[in-house]
């Protein structure tokens, strides 16, 4: 499962320093389960986290929190200056953030601000091109679990 | 509950003349008929004497007059006579809505009036373009309308509801990409390398493998244009054989919507054949379509409490949906709960 959201963060507002946006949760309804890790656009970064200033979209982070006992999270970040292969484990939950620039991904085109959550057995490959004037640059979460089982995940 | 600040589908221009008629969207009556010049008018069905239904009265110009003690009314609900007496009280005045009027539907706007955006109304074009011939059916369902959004937005139920029209055994053998730009979710799945599906064979006669796609695009809370067609393997999806379903989709009422339905293709335009085969086709898939939300209304209205949906990922589309939804009417309560600040001149 692939979920593309469009500039998330323009729903974020710069004004009020408490103000989040939830990209990904599990669970996503607190009271039927317990949490187990999300994904956020915030102001006030507690776990991993990365800033992000531009497009108009205002500085922010991208924050994953996690119960470690449960999730590993890893934050990397990958440069899109040539096409190029991203193989994702079908046990991870990957969300990549679109830091600048504008790349092709599929029949997709990001720009900045874009955030892409892939999600189960398909797609395992991500075939990305950059598509402006120069280099993209991508922050890729990377979510497993630590019992090594399928990280499962429906929005 | 309903997103009232919205504009929904109410009627076919064809269905408002000069003789008013009933339609009840979100739970509130409205009574809709024509000016002398043409332009469509929408007032609550109830008038403010003692609720008789307006629509059971009578146009006198571009009024209308109760059937019961002859309240008339104006364009913009205000009363402009009481038979009964000369003076007409303060209060006398029922609820006007905007409406717009365009590609042969009639669109009517439930919230605040001066939130009434016309820009908000999808497009839907290709109802009315002669590059494209189109077939049109009404529906009532016996459902919430959320489960009419539910099931535009997940599509594998075509292998199992409506498999002698438009179903296959691989539609949920494929994955799907939501996008989610503001209040528009996209549900998008790409079958290539697969054989037409009964519809399309049977009506354009076709052989072979073909990449087929279909994208349900939800402009919530109230309409879906469903863009699917076949194309050459590996080829754009704009050369191929297109069709688009436009999904107008108006809460009655907790329990029951009506299905404004429009098909439009851009192959065999001039096939009278063609057309004829596809009214009767899709007329199957909206019955299909009826007959199992019905049956769903009434599993989940014996439905235990705490017990919830347990959803897939083929439900990504379903998922997003649901929480744009619960966005606006969120965000629809915060208005109404806002206080209105007044301004303090000394």
């Amino acid at each position: 499962m692939r979920l593309l959201l469009r500039r998330p963060a323009a729903d974020l507002d710069p004004y009020d320093r408490d103000a989040e946006l939830e990209i990904a949760a599990s669970p996503d309804t607190h009271a039927r389960r317990p949490w187990e890790w999300d994904v956020r656009l915030t102001h006030r970064p507690e776990g991993l986290s990365r800033a992000f200033d531009g497009a108009g979209l205002g500085r922010h982070h991208v924050d994953v929190r996690a119960r470690p006992d449960l999730i590993s999270a890893e934050l990397r970040t990958v440069d899109v200056d040539v096409p190029r292969t991203l193989a994702r484990d079908e046990r991870e939950l990957w969300v990549l953030v679109v830091e600048s620039g504008t790349l092709l991904e599929g029949a997709y085109a990001l720009a900045t601000g874009d955030v892409l959550v892939c999600e189960g057995d398909d797609p395992l490959e991500l075939d990305v091109a950059p598509a402006g004037d120069g280099p993209a640059s991508l922050a890729v979460v990377v979510l497993r679990r630590v019992d090594g089982r399928p990280l499962r995940w429906v929005p | 509950m309903y997103v009232l600040d919205a504009w929904y589908v109410t009627a076919w221009s064809t269905e408002v003349s000069r003789d008013p008629i009933r339609r009840t969207v979100c739970e509130i009556p409205v009574t809709l008929y024509r000016r002398e010049d043409g332009r469509p008018v929408a007032l609550e069905d109830r008038c403010a004497h003692r609720g008789y239904p307006l629509s059971a009265g009578r146009l006198v110009g571009d009024d209308i007059e109760c059937g019961y003690h002859g309240f008339t009314f104006g364009c913009d609900g205000v009363c402009t006579r009481v038979p009964a007496q000369d003076l007409i009280p303060k209060r006398t005045a029922v609820r006007s809505f905007p409406l717009l009027e365009k590609d042969g539907w009639i669109w009517i706007w439930t919230g605040a009036a001066d939130r009434a955006d016309a820009a908000l109304v999808p497009d839907t074009h290709w109802m009315t373009d002669p590059d494209w011939a189109t077939v049109t059916h009404s529906f009532p369902f016996a459902c919430r309308a959320d489960l009419i959004h539910d099931n535009l937005l997940d599509l594998t139920h075509e292998s199992f509801i409506h498999l002698s029209t438009v179903g296959d055994d691989y539609i949920y053998r494929h994955g799907i990409t939501v996008v989610v730009d503001g209040d528009v979710v996209s549900a998008d799945r790409l079958m290539p390398g697969v054989a037409a599906p009964p519809l399309y064979a049977s009506t354009m006669g076709l052989t072979g493998l073909w990449d087929r796609f279909h994208c349900t695009e939800f402009h919530a809370p109230s309409f879906h244009a469903l863009h699917s067609g076949i194309t050459g393997e590996g080829r754009p999806r704009e050369e191929g054989y297109l069709i688009k379903v436009m999904n107008g989709i108006t809460p009655i009422d907790a329990q029951s919507s009506h299905y404004y339905y429009a098909f439009s293709r851009n192959f065999g335009v001039d096939d009278q054949s063609a057309t004829e085969a596809l009214v009767g086709g899709l007329r199957t898939v909206l019955q299909e379509d009826a007959d199992a939300l019905a049956l769903q209304e009434i599993g989940l209205q014996t439905r235990p409490p705490g017990e919830f949906d347990v959803l897939i990922a083929q439900d990504a589309g379903v998922a997003k949906a649901r929480k744009v939804m619960q966005r606006l009417l969120r965000e629809e309560q915060s208005r109404s709960a806002a206080p209105v600040l007044e301004a303090v001149t000394s």
